[in-house]
């Protein structure tokens, strides 16, 4: 797509979590993509293959225009040459006091978050909905004075608020309600729901009059990426060609993968949108009609292509050189491979571990979840610019090229 | 009906059941009268069921307002296309013929016999006053529409014959094929569109965007360059664009060899995903369509052209042989199309499964099909919502109301209760019956005689036993 390039104005960026796989992404795109500049913190890919040939970012996505600041609990991962570094606890108010007296920021960017895998509940509700509310009150000023506004805040919620972990979603959009109570299986989605109801009532409420939203990733896949792609590689290299071949349901359920790059530029456009709306404000006229409001709104963004899901995972097989062929396929149904993962969850639980096939992999893998980005699309004006398929070769040419040491070690 | 056929049918019954269905149970929303026509007219439905056997069916099936003027514009384009594809026809006598056709139009009695004698509609055009005849006869709003898609298909025609004979006739770029397509396809999209909403039988608002109606004749007209691959090559024409085929190949009758036969399945799932793009057109296309046999007329190729694209996806044959769809999946096809756009939407969601099935890692398009396919599943959503907020905003009230958390809470404890007491009353049952049979055994009692008595079949109890044994029992 020929995208007409444009420039962003944000003023001072300050990206919370700025460390982690999405934030650092953020602050790549925020600098112009040293990542394509810098052999310091280049990306590694293969060389050499014509299937890990793909044009630069730095073409497609709009020029940015910031100071860009990252706040971390710890900043020793993904430091990128241009931002500031600073480390900080989100939970405790003095910490990020300190921090906004020195960078005085117009635009804070939260993506910081506990994973979902690791953490346990107390942890959970401390850094996503403490933290978050603790983070709200020192940007909006409600914690005193640090010599500065806070224009426009962006929350990086996550598309799970409105699942239950358990039913498909279909075509879902942002008017479905969050899930929470008895009817979440997932505590990391009931804090990542309580967050955010957090950030879009507190839109315009602060003594500094901060606008605020929230973008709701689905799927999130690309370079650095420790989940999706991460857990889809891994199991390739481990598993024998005959377990390669299961397939866990019959593969027309439909998924929303979206790439990382997607996602931080919907959060640039989001954050632009808000810087504007505050500007508006301030001069005396908002005539933001509602249904094209950006401020106390979430978005769902997502790539506008949903794949079925066992086609990504013999996607990013096949691009690491390990095809499985349509009628090699071994689709095993549903609803057996429920009751084997319920057995093997009791007898491993026996022995304190956890199987390679429990009953949530299986859902995961046969339910349908894709969303509508069409609020982001019209509001905020957001595009796929990467697509799917060149998603999954930089995501799989990241991997396969920082992990040849242990490839090579193998094939000795 | 050959035996072959009759030992087809016995190993595929779903496949005749749908042959009967649509000959026996199918209703033509209209159907034509015959008794009533003048001779030119009956005339003009004879070359209609001659020069189109798939398409005369369901043309006749169509309101009577418009069965006629969609006969007479049928015949009008076979004409011309009649002209355009006779190598036998100089340029110098086909670019007059091609650009003047809308005048033609207008001169009764005209005729034209220089065809060859092989070209299959060549007496199409000797007696073509008689579609002459009923052009006339046709509302002047139609004809309007008829004489002016004649002009710019006339003129396309013609530039395509010209380049044709000075560069060579290939098709370069997807640009350029798209644009082939439109004017031997989509242009018969609009001048129907055009005729439809004159009728008062589609939604104004088809004119106002022309894609959709581009989309309707492109894919049809895609699906039958994809399909003819091998015909056409026979006659050494070749509508498959370049730019698509070069990535595959290195010349075109490559695709043709077995050695290069990966390639050309991968090129050929190329153009099937080049195709597959217009689907959510015609789908939003047909969702503005008013009257049940004008929507039939529409539905029945889109549908057909899905399921042939579903055949031709990474099937080797085509390139060896013409390949068709089945009788029996194309009586269930139309009688699918022949219902509403649901049904329609759930033939398109069904092919692009399948031919989501069929998609290999191997093919450099993979994922692109892949998504092309959920497009289509994700475009239906959004015409016929699986689900909606409404729906999750109940679920969501009913769980979190204060008084059914009490009575779930209640009915759980009393749930517990009755699970707690049927497992001490088992506990009990169980201690007892253990007890029991201790006590008895300790008593003496011989189980081990009484199991091998029962094990030997000698169930009731003995009477009037013979002497000996008790004898020998006592011993």
């Amino acid at each position: 797509m020929a995208l007409k390039q444009s420039t962003i104005n944000l003023g001072t960026v300050m990206v919370i979590g700025g460390c982690g796989f999405l934030g650092s992404n953020i602050v790549d795109q925020l600098l112009n993509f040293p990542t394509e500049t810098d052999p310091s913190c280049a990306l590694p890919k293969p060389q050499g293959d014509p299937r890990f040939i793909y044009p630069r970012l730095s073409d497609r996505y709009p020029r940015c225009a910031a100071k860009t600041v990252v706040v971390d609990l710890r900043t020793t991962n993904n430091r990128l040459p241009g931002a500031e570094y600073y480390d900080g606890d989100i939970t405790s108010a003095e910490s990020m006091l300190a921090i906004f007296r020195r960078v005085k920021p117009d635009v804070v960017i939260h993506t910081a978050s506990p994973s979902m895998l690791e953490a346990n509940k107390a942890l959970l509700h401390k850094v996503n909905v403490d933290g978050t509310k603790n983070l709200l009150e020192v940007a909006g000023g409600a914690k005193g004075d640090w010599g500065g506004k806070c224009k426009a805040f962006v929350y990086t919620s996550s598309s799970s608020v409105v699942h239950d972990t358990q039913s498909d979603l279909i075509n879902v959009n942002e008017e479905w309600p969050y899930i929470r109570g008895d009817l979440q299986k997932e505590y990391y989605s009931e804090t990542k729901a309580d967050a955010e109801e957090l950030v879009l009532k507190y839109n315009r409420t602060s003594p500094s009059s901060m606008l605020t939203c929230a973008v709701r990733p689905a799927g999130i896949y690309g370079e650095k990426d420790t989940s999706i792609t991460f857990n889809v590689l891994e199991h390739a290299f481990k598993s024998s060609p005959t377990v390669l071949r299961m397939q866990l349901g019959d593969n027309n359920n439909l998924f929303d993968f979206t790439y990382v790059g997607n996602i931080s530029y919907a959060h640039m456009l989001a954050a632009e949108r808000l810087l504007a709306s505050y500007q508006r404000i301030e001069e005396g006229h908002d005539p933001t009609l509602d249904c094209d409001r950006v401020d106390g709104e979430a978005f769902n963004v997502t790539n506008d292509a949903p794949v079925y899901f066992w086609d990504m995972t013999h996607a990013l097989w096949a691009l690491a050189d390990k095809v499985v062929e349509p009628h090699q396929v071994l689709a095993l149904p549903e609803g057996l491979l429920g009751i084997i993962g319920a057995i093997g969850e009791t007898i491993f639980k026996l022995f304190g571990k956890t199987p390679r096939l429990t009953r949530r992999a299986v859902r995961y893998s046969c339910m349908t979840r894709f969303y509508s980005c069409e609020k982001a699309k019209h509001r905020l004006g957001y595009r796929p610019i990467v697509p799917v398929e060149e998603g999954a070769a930089r995501a799989v040419g990241y991997y396969i090229e920082k992990n040849r040491p242990t490839a090579g070690k193998k094939e000795q | 009906m050959k035996p072959s056929e009759w030992l087809y049918f016995a190993v595929h019954p779903s496949q005749l059941r749908s042959i009967i269905q649509w000959k026996v149970w199918h209703n033509p929303v209209h159907e034509r009268n015959e008794t009533a026509e003048p001779e030119t007219q009956r005339v003009c439905f004879r070359f209609l069921d001659q020069t189109s056997r798939s398409f005369s069916a369901v043309i006749k099936e169509v309101h009577p307002e418009l069965l006629l003027p969609i006969c007479v514009f049928y015949l009008v384009l076979r004409g011309l296309d009649t002209i355009e594809d006779d190598p036998s026809l100089p340029l110098s006598t086909k670019e007059p013929l091609l650009r003047g056709f809308p005048d033609i139009l207008n001169r009764n009695g005209w005729t034209f016999d220089g065809n060859r004698p092989e070209e299959k509609d060549r007496n199409l055009l000797v007696e073509f006053h008689n579609v002459i005849t009923e052009f006339q006869n046709l509302k002047p709003p139609y004809r309007v529409i008829i004489r002016d898609i004649a002009h710019k298909m006339g003129n396309g025609m013609a530039d395509y014959c010209i380049r044709a004979a000075t560069e060579g006739l290939s098709v370069l770029t997807n640009d350029e094929y798209d644009l082939y397509c439109h004017y031997v396809a989509g242009l018969v999209g609009e001048g129907l569109t055009r005729l439809f909403v004159e009728a008062k039988f589609g939604n104004p608002g088809l004119l106002e965007r022309p894609g959709l109606h581009n989309a309707m004749g492109l894919f049809l007209q895609k699906t039958n360059i994809i399909r003819d691959v091998r015909e056409d090559h026979n006659d050494d024409r070749h509508f498959w664009p370049k730019e698509i085929w070069s990535k595959h190949v290195d010349r075109f009758e490559d695709l043709f060899r077995l050695e290069h036969r990966e390639a050309s399945l991968n090129c050929s799932a190329e153009m099937v995903l080049n195709a597959l793009h217009h689907v959510d057109e015609c789908l939003f296309y047909l969702a503005g369509i008013r009257e049940q046999s004008i929507f039939n007329f529409c539905a029945i190729p889109q549908s057909m052209a899905i399921a042939t694209l579903e055949l031709c996806f990474r099937n080797p044959a085509m390139f060896d042989r013409n390949v068709k769809i089945s009788k029996g999946d194309a009586c269930q096809l139309m009688l699918d199309s022949t219902q509403n756009l649901r049904v329609v939407c759930e033939v398109f969601r069904r092919y692009a499964r399948r031919i989501h099935r069929k998609n290999t890692p191997k093919d450099p398009n993979f994922m692109k099909i892949s998504i092309a396919c959920g497009k289509i599943e994700k475009f239906i959503e959004t015409l016929f919502p699986s689900q909606t907020a409404e729906d999750a905003r109940r679920r969501v009230a009913g769980q979190t109301s204060v008084a059914e958390d009490a009575k779930r809470k209640a009915d759980t404890e009393t749930r517990g209760d009755m699970v707690f007491m049927f497992g001490i009353l088992f506990c009990v049952v169980l201690v007892v019956t253990v007890m029991m049979i201790g006590t008895a055994w300790l008593m003496g009692a011989r189980f081990d005689l009484a199991f091998q008595e029962l094990r030997q079949g000698n169930w009731p109890t003995p009477i009037n036993m013979p002497p000996g044994r008790l004898r020998h029992g006592e011993l």
